[in-house]
């Protein structure tokens, strides 16, 4: 026991610093503030979500279906926490042959390790779930049973997600766990779940949340996530029956889990050393240009980053969502004439700028390379080479998506020529203009030292001033379009504002350059 | 104290450790040599337990590591090649950890991680956190962390890696004590003059297969063990 409650302080501690750097010296009390303040901004986000579904659910006088909804929520990014984290905590784990080598048993091993991950759910949960059940309060009469329910609920709900999650995440496992690219396969996985997500959430607002539950909860629910029907019922009957086997089932689960795991522990993680030696490759020596070696080594950093690859690709990948969203959204409205084809557009180039351009990969590509960077720094390869290279490989990752939006918008919305090409520019100087100021943030503020890459790619100043920098030029450029659109478009049309924006972007890229000419190797140079 | 028997380990097709039998008895200092390869850690790790074998029986202190392994466990201390630490820990919180794992209580845990701690020089930074430790720093912390509990076999694979001379040299002093107090000592290296300075036997394994096991004087008689080592080696090519 004290074994496991002595691990389960040091995987807390390991999870924290993944938040916080410890090399920042920042007082414990403002992390604390700092994850409360986190907690309740994205619980009052939820909670206004789930009142508008409420709205929804009052069609059909089934507001108490909102608690169905937020533990769907809450089960769902459980399972996607588990999928990411029990894949490294179980089947990969780090710490395995030193655990091992020491008098432990595997069940107290397992046990912090499932105790660390349940912690950390019941936080996601009850960010996600709290507000659901406060917003099924408002919709529905508060008995004493019901608070009592509910509270005891919160503290359960993780653990029949975590069962799931640990059983997914050890398929995940076994199917990648001989696959060259096996973090990419990982990443596209995580990007596809979070994407499935935010397209759901775009439906349920579309109204199709009442017609989904219009039969009562769907029996796919009941079957595949027992632990909601139970829990549902008990609320709304006041079942202590039905509660109680909320209450077995999640206690079942978790149990389970930890048996389970435990009995499999050494053959899993032992699996890692005696799986069979790869057949001998015929050794490739090809020469590649300085530059193509260059972008060939960040394309491989950054598909083997997970924080990195998600954090720049999720706003490529979210722009698909937003075209297709805005698109579908609009395509009546303009038909109808009210609203302004010339008005969609510009909303839908904002969208896609404000996605595609808010973290470009150059704003982190310096401090990635960590220490490695002083190993960059004393090869013979130029500053314009080195820099050049990372630029080029931010604006390649985004080009694609840029183009894919594009297309699928104007297959939805008809756009004339003149506007297709100017979309198309505007696009791409703004990503050119992006990756540039985000390489030019990143040469000024470089953050080398870390022992996560979440302090790289997310803490740095470099990341925090091009989203800024970014964020002012959309709004300066665009918003006004669209806030003044009719005063505007009375002068100006669509193709010639857009043509003004353009020739800005083009003056503000070109002092980049110059400054990244005149001023860049002074600052690199100074880089120690 | 540490007995090995017919030892196989096999990954996949290929065999890591082939019918591997030694003994290593109370106070030796056993030097495990062998190529890259050669079957070296996985031994060490069969014994630690933190992989299963194929075929055999491994005994320490007279207990099965199959039947035993929690026992086994607690009478040996493992130090492997590229130790993982838990950065975010400070030193001696790490310290407290496996004291705590082995039961140590306060007086005794105070005595022993002063004393091979300021022997390491590492004391005055048990207060900072481990991942602001060098790579020299984080290894003589392994090292404490070994030695605290007073195991009664240390297992250390290529445990001379990232020491300075001066801590490497304290370290050989710490072997020879503890070897003269009864502790069993099986580590691998490729420094086989120092080996060859502090260890009463040796242990050559050669693609998995135990090729010679004996004490440091009969294997070398008048020769250095470089040589006999290179000699055996060259006889597989022959």
């Amino acid at each position: 026991m004290k074994n496991t409650i002595n691990l389960t302080k040091i995987y807390l501690k390991q999870t924290l610093s993944q938040f916080f750097n410890r090399k920042n010296r920042r007082k414990p009390s403002i992390n604390i503030l700092f994850i409360v303040f986190m907690f309740i901004f994205v619980s009052i986000a939820m909670g206004f979500c789930y009142y508008g579904f409420g709205q929804q659910f009052l069609l059909i006088n089934s507001t108490s279906y909102i608690i169905v909804l937020g533990l769907i929520f809450s089960s769902f990014f459980i399972l996607l926490m588990n999928v990411n984290t029990m894949q490294g905590q179980y089947y990969q784990s780090k710490d395995y042959e030193f655990l091992f080598s020491l008098p432990i048993k595997p069940i107290s091993i397992v046990s912090a390790k499932y105790l660390n991950s349940y912690l950390i759910s019941l936080i996601y949960s009850l960010t996600i779930a709290l507000p659901a059940f406060i917003v099924y309060f408002i919709f529905n009469p508060i008995t004493v049973a019901s608070i009592i329910y509910s509270i005891i609920a919160l503290l359960l709900i993780p653990t029949y997600m975590q069962f799931i999650g640990s059983i997914f995440s050890y398929l995940l496992n076994l199917v990648t766990i001989n696959l060259k690219n096996k973090t990419l396969i990982n990443n596209i996985l995580t990007i596809i779940v979070t994407l499935f997500t935010i397209g759901f959430v775009i439906i349920a607002n579309n109204g199709l949340l009442a017609n989904l539950f219009k039969n009562g909860i769907p029996l796919w629910i009941n079957i595949v996530l027992p632990h909601i029907y139970f829990l549902y019922n008990s609320l709304t009957t006041g079942s202590i029956v039905q509660f109680l086997v909320f209450i077995s089932i999640t206690l079942a689960f978790a149990i389970f889990s930890i048996i389970l795991v435990s009995t499999n522990f050494k053959k899993i993680n032992s699996s890692k050393f005696t799986s069979s030696k790869k057949k001998l490759k015929q050794l490739k020596y090809i020469r590649l240009s300085l530059v193509k070696s260059l972008l060939k080594k960040e394309s491989k950093k950054f598909f083997s980053s997970a924080i990195y690859f998600i954090n720049c690709l999720i706003g490529p990948f979210l722009s698909i969502a937003i075209s297709i969203a805005l698109a579908l959204t609009f395509k009546s409205q303009i038909a109808n004439n009210s609203i302004p084809a010339e008005m969609v557009y510009a909303i839908f180039l904002c969208g896609s700028m404000l996605t595609i351009c808010m973290m470009p990969a150059s704003a982190s590509s310096i401090s990635i390379e960590g220490e490695k960077f002083f190993i960059m720094k004393s090869l013979p390869v130029k500053f314009r080479q080195f820099i050049g290279t990372k630029l080029l490989f931010s604006i390649l990752i985004n080009l694609p998506f840029v183009f894919a939006s594009i297309i699928i918008f104007v297959s939805i919305i008809s756009c004339s020529f003149d506007q297709i090409v100017i979309m198309i520019l505007t696009s791409i100087i703004f990503v050119l203009l992006s990756s540039m100021i985000g390489i030019l943030a990143n040469l000024k503020w470089p953050k080398l030292e870390w022992n996560n890459e979440v302090v790289a790619v997310k803490q740095g100043l470099s990341v925090f001033v091009t989203l800024i920098l970014n964020l002012i030029l959309v709004v300066i450029t665009l918003i006004p379009y669209i806030l003044f659109f009719f005063e505007i478009n009375s002068v100006l049309t669509f193709t010639t504002y857009f043509l003004i924006s353009l020739s800005f972007y083009l003056i503000i890229l070109t002092i980049c350059t110059i400054i990244l000419i005149k001023k860049g190797k002074k600052i690199y140079n100074k880089i120690s | 104290m540490l007995e090995i028997n017919n030892l196989t380990k096999k990954f996949g097709e290929k065999i890591a450790v082939d019918n591997l039998s030694l003994k290593v008895e109370n106070g030796q200092i056993c030097a495990f040599i062998g190529h890259n390869g050669a079957g070296k850690t996985t031994t060490l790790k069969a014994i630690a337990g933190i992989i299963d074998f194929d075929d055999g029986e491994i005994f320490v202190d007279n207990f099965s590591l199959r039947t035993n392994s929690f026992e086994v466990k607690k009478n040996l201390a493992y130090v492997p090649d590229n130790p993982q630490l838990y950065e975010n820990l400070k030193g001696i919180e790490f310290l407290n950890f496996i004291s705590d794992v082995f039961e140590l209580n306060e007086k005794e845990r105070q005595q022993q991680i002063e004393n091979f701690s300021k022997r390491f020089e590492i004391y005055d930074n048990l207060g900072e956190v481990i991942s602001s430790y060098s790579h020299g720093m984080k290894q003589k912390l392994v090292l404490v962390s070994a030695l605290i509990h007073k195991p009664k076999l240390l297992l250390l694979d290529e445990p001379f890696v990232g020491l300075d001379p001066v801590s490497s040299h304290e370290f050989k002093l710490i072997m020879k004590e503890l070897a003269s107090k009864g502790v069993t000592i099986f580590y691998s290296t490729h420094v086989l003059d120092v080996a060859e300075k502090i260890c009463s036997h040796v242990a050559i394994i050669k693609n998995g297969k135990l090729i010679a096991h004996d004490t440091m004087t009969k294997i070398t008689s008048d020769n250095s063990l470089e040589n006999i080592f290179l000699e055996l080696e060259n006889e597989k090519h022959n």
